[in-house]
């Protein structure tokens, strides 16, 4: 399977899916204006990555600030993972944030309530 | 608003619109339906409620930087009005000197014309005698005695 990298620009993250390594990683800034056309091609690579997964994805994810249709962007990937797991792939969601950014450890919070997948919080 | 950021949740609520619509559907299918209905409900409300909830922390965060901005934006504009005065009381010095030294050169200019002139006058009187002692000898011999006879 392909490999999917993005570099990072001021209003997109960086992103490496590489299931070659085991790296499955977003970090950054994500405010693009269409975040829909950003994380197309990121839900249409885990859709094709799920379908015959590595023994264990551990998906990390490190924001530092993101726009709300970001995160219905993240929630779509999350419920990706979700399904994987339901499906009886080992799947774990890490998120990583800045140790004295309260809203972003609340709002990994957030998504853990939301979520059935094992989802890690990591204070850094 | 278009649909793009919740197209399962729309296609979801076509369907079941039409499935309505069509009706013909037994107390069990209805049942099965509704419950699915509420299922998805409760999910579209859960991501509802946390998407508003980062939407609120957001605007939270934006009015905190726009705040600050406004703060310095007062100090700026604050330390902007200082300078000026500042650039203004320097303007205001820069032509009073300017002022006194047009005034001295004004005077010196004076100073020096005088000068030449009483440098001049002296010149004259001083080729004078020395025409007289040096080279009208005679002349000035009769000169002295005219004095003396005028005495």
């Amino acid at each position: 399977m392909r490999n999917l990298v993005i570099e990072p620009t001021s209003k997109t993250p960086k992103v490496i899916l590489n299931a070659d390594l085991g790296i499955f990683e977003i970090t950054g800034r994500s405010i693009p204006e269409d975040a829909i056309g950003f994380y197309r091609k990121v839900l249409d690579w885990i859709e094709e990555y799920s379908k015959s997964p590595l023994p264990e994805t551990v998906f990390k994810f490190q924001l530092e600030y993101f726009n709300t249709s970001s995160s219905k962007c993240l929630l779509d990937i999350f419920r990706k993972l979700e399904r994987m797991h339901k499906n009886g792939h080992k799947v774990q969601i890490r998120w990583h944030y800045d140790s004295d950014d309260e809203d972003m450890a609340e709002t990994g919070q957030d998504y853990q309530a939301l979520l059935d997948v094992p989802f890690e919080l990591v204070p850094v | 608003m278009n649909d793009k950021y919740f197209p399962e949740e729309t296609a979801f609520l076509e369907e079941a619109r039409a499935r309505a619509e069509r009706g013909g559907l037994s107390a069990d299918d209805w049942r099965s339906h509704y419950a699915q209905l509420v299922e998805n409900y409760d999910k579209l409300l859960k991501v509802v409620q946390v998407l508003t909830h980062q939407a609120t922390q957001l605007e939270s965060k934006m009015e905190k930087v726009r705040a600050q901005l406004e703060l310095q934006r007062k100090a700026l504009s604050h330390e902007v009005e200082g300078l000026e005065r500042q650039i203004e009381y320097q303007q205001r010095e820069v032509h009073k000197k300017v002022q006194e030294r047009d005034d001295l050169y004004e005077r010196m200019g004076k100073t020096r014309m005088m000068l030449i002139v009483l440098f001049a006058i002296l010149l004259v009187i001083v080729l004078f005698v020395f025409y007289y002692i040096f080279i009208d000898t005679e002349r000035m011999i009769k000169f002295v005695k005219t004095i003396r006879n005028l005495e």
